[in-house]
């Protein structure tokens, strides 16, 4: 186990900042998800953790020590790689003593961590295959395993799950979420999938254009998105945004009969609201609007509607019976309206949501 | 006619080009030759008496044939080795850190565009014994004290044809090499370095697996190029001095054309196939377990 620093952190290529000025202190044993959309720096953070690539200024520190100048290999941490990396060419158990070997430990113990790990891991069988002979899903395992087995202080994934088929990756995110509470240890996952972000971390920290935007647990994040940016990102159904402005008695969306009653009601700030396609609901004397689309997930509907010339998504439940075309009237579940400002995007008011 | 039926008969019309054009190109020729091989036959006339296996029994009975075998081996594993040695080396430069990159890719292809005639010239030009720019760099910096006889002495004459075919074709390797080692996955390097591996082991752990499928197809094809290499020798020493340097293929034109024995000739050239057919055999096996091993 150990804790991470990363202190004022910046990496740029000439006049390209991937990274600018980043601070997140991760603590020892927590599991903390990068989060954010492709380009974001979030591997590249990952990468300055592991020593693969050195930042351009500021401090990597593993428990207080600086790592700067650290090799990866000293740095007693492991990768978990999108690709998984496996040595193609070497089976699984040759893949899983590679970093025994290169570490002189002796044949007799390599044994004895391999058939642990393989056990662990449910790998037994495969151990004198070729890597290149197997699934995507086996492949990672051993890449897990390989990661495993000399027992780093801190875990390192990098977008490990992209490549395997919905069904693997639901699975293979339940066995990393098993192995993080087994082993105890640090880790650092990269995600782009605000899903496999929100069911693993004990954290988050959703990054956009190499700044971190939010830094919190998962259900802080969701429940009180820090910028505009964040709400949008973390959820699925994607939240919706009405451009509007606070007035006194509340907000005012553009060109629409909407107005709700918000604490901080001021004169003509300009601003954009928030609202989870959960809290909107279908109330007789809401805001009119006209079914576009119906999308049946056998336990809830996603029905898409347009009003003026705003689109609202709402998640009804399963008995809904609305078809295109239909017209409706559309409420805000009380308290859920979250506001932003509209010229910087960060969140107005510090509590979970507007009454 | 059922659809399948139709289907195939179009098929068939589609391969009757390549099918015809094979048997117009290859096969007969090559009938023929096995023909020819069994007759004592001038090549002026074109007529002969039907002798069986004598040209062949005589050829394994002949020194010029064992020499021209011997002569041939050194010749293709000395290319061989010379080119492979050169090719990965610079296809390794040039996969690195290089200034000027692109530049230098180019340049390096060169020898190989360049035709067989204009390099025999230049080489020609540098190994002349009397005013060679080889012997002047020699004795201008005191490495011999006369001039070095390279093309007209055995076993000189070798040692420079090797020389110049392996300058002209190394690139081929370079090229097929280069192109494996950029498409080794970067991340392999990233997952050794983080499992403790030194630059040395990385080299020998990752990169030597991932080129041996290369250099086994590369191996293999450049010793059937080479084997039957016939233009560069003939042009450089016409396989002297004293037959030092003559190889099969030399042998080939030597009987069929000074000598006028076609049957002989043709009974060299059915005796090359047969070896090149081993060589031919292996790089098969090779490609359907590259295939399958990319399938997989």
């Amino acid at each position: 186990m150990a804790a991470i620093s990363l202190d004022h952190i910046r990496k740029s290529y000439g006049a390209h900042v991937i990274v600018d000025n980043l601070c997140i202190d991760v603590q020892a044993g927590e599991f903390l998800t990068l989060l954010g959309p492709s380009g974001c720096g979030k591997s590249t953070i990952l990468r300055m953790i592991a020593g693969l690539d050195s930042p351009s200024a500021g401090g990597i520190l593993f428990d207080g020590r600086r790592m700067n100048d650290v090799l990866p290999a000293d740095r007693n941490i492991a990768m978990v790689f999108q690709s998984y990396a496996l040595y193609p060419h070497m089976t699984v158990r040759q893949n899983l003593e590679y970093p025994l070997r290169k570490r002189r430990v002796p044949a007799q113990q390599r044994a004895a961590m391999v058939d642990n790990v393989a056990g662990i891991l449910q790998i037994g069988p495969l151990l004198d295959r070729r890597s290149s002979q197997l699934s995507g899903g086996q492949q990672q395992r051993v890449a897990l395993g390989r990661a495993m087995i000399r027992s780093p202080d801190v875990f390192l994934f990098d977008e490990p799950l992209s490549n395997l088929d919905a069904t693997l990756r639901a699975h293979m995110r339940a066995e990393i979420i098993q192995l993080h509470q087994r082993l105890g240890k640090t880790m650092v996952y990269v995600t782009h999938d605000q899903i496999e972000a929100m069911t693993m971390s004990t954290r988050i920290a959703v990054l956009e254009g190499g700044k971190l935007l939010q830094l919190g647990p998962p259900a802080e994040v969701y429940a009180r998105p820090a910028t505009r940016f964040v709400a949008s990102f973390v959820g699925t159904p994607r939240m919706n945004f009405l451009p509007g402005a606070l007035v006194p008695g509340g907000f005012r969306a553009d060109g629409l009969a909407l107005e709700i009653a918000v604490a901080h009601a001021a004169d003509a700030v300009r601003v954009t609201a928030g609202v989870r396609p959960q809290d909107l609901l279908l109330a007789k004397d809401g805001l009119p609007a006209r079914v576009t689309l119906v999308e049946r997930t056998g336990q809830e509907t996603l029905v898409t509607t347009s009003a003026g010339a705003q689109t609202l998504v709402l998640r009804l439940d399963e008995s809904c019976k609305l078809r295109i075309g239909d017209e409706i009237a559309i409420g805000v579940r009380p308290g859920k309206l979250h506001l932003f400002d509209e010229a910087s995007g960060e969140r107005l008011g510090n509590d979970d949501c507007h009454p | 006619m059922t659809l399948a039926t139709r289907n195939a008969a179009f098929g068939y019309l589609l391969m009757a080009p390549s099918v015809l054009f094979f048997v117009i190109l290859i096969a007969y020729p090559l009938g023929q030759t096995l023909v020819i091989s069994l007759y004592h036959m001038s090549t002026l006339t074109r007529t002969g008496e039907f002798i069986g296996a004598a040209n062949y029994t005589a050829l394994l009975q002949s020194g010029e044939f064992w020499n021209a075998f011997g002569n041939t081996l050194i010749w293709t594993v000395g290319c061989l080795a010379l080119q492979l040695g050169l090719g990965v080396a610079f296809a390794l430069i040039l996969h690195g850190k290089l200034f000027l990159r692109p530049i230098a890719r180019a340049l390096v292809l060169f020898p190989y565009l360049l035709s067989t005639v204009v390099a025999v010239l230049v080489w020609q030009w540098l190994f002349n014994d009397l005013y060679g720019y080889l012997n002047y760099l020699a004795e201008e910096y005191g490495v011999v004290d006369g001039p070095i006889n390279w093309l007209g002495q055995s076993p000189n004459a070798m040692i420079s044809v090797i020389v110049v075919a392996a300058w002209k074709q190394f690139p081929f390797v370079t090229i097929a090499v280069l192109a494996r080692l950029q498409g080794i996955p970067k991340a392999l390097y990233d997952a050794a370095k983080i499992d403790g591996a030194n630059a040395w082991s990385r080299f020998w752990d990752i990169t030597v697996p991932q080129l041996k499928p290369v250099l086994a197809m590369v191996i293999i094809l450049r010793t059937i190029w080479d084997f039957k290499e016939f233009d560069l020798i003939f042009m450089m020493t016409g396989g002297g001095p004293r037959s030092s340097t003559e190889t099969l293929p030399l042998l080939v034109y030597k009987e069929v054309f000074p000598k006028l024995s076609m049957g002989s000739g043709a009974a060299i050239a059915m005796i090359m196939l047969a070896i090149m057919l081993v060589f031919f055999w292996i790089y098969a096996g090779q490609y359907d377990r590259e295939e399958s091993a990319r399938t997989r």
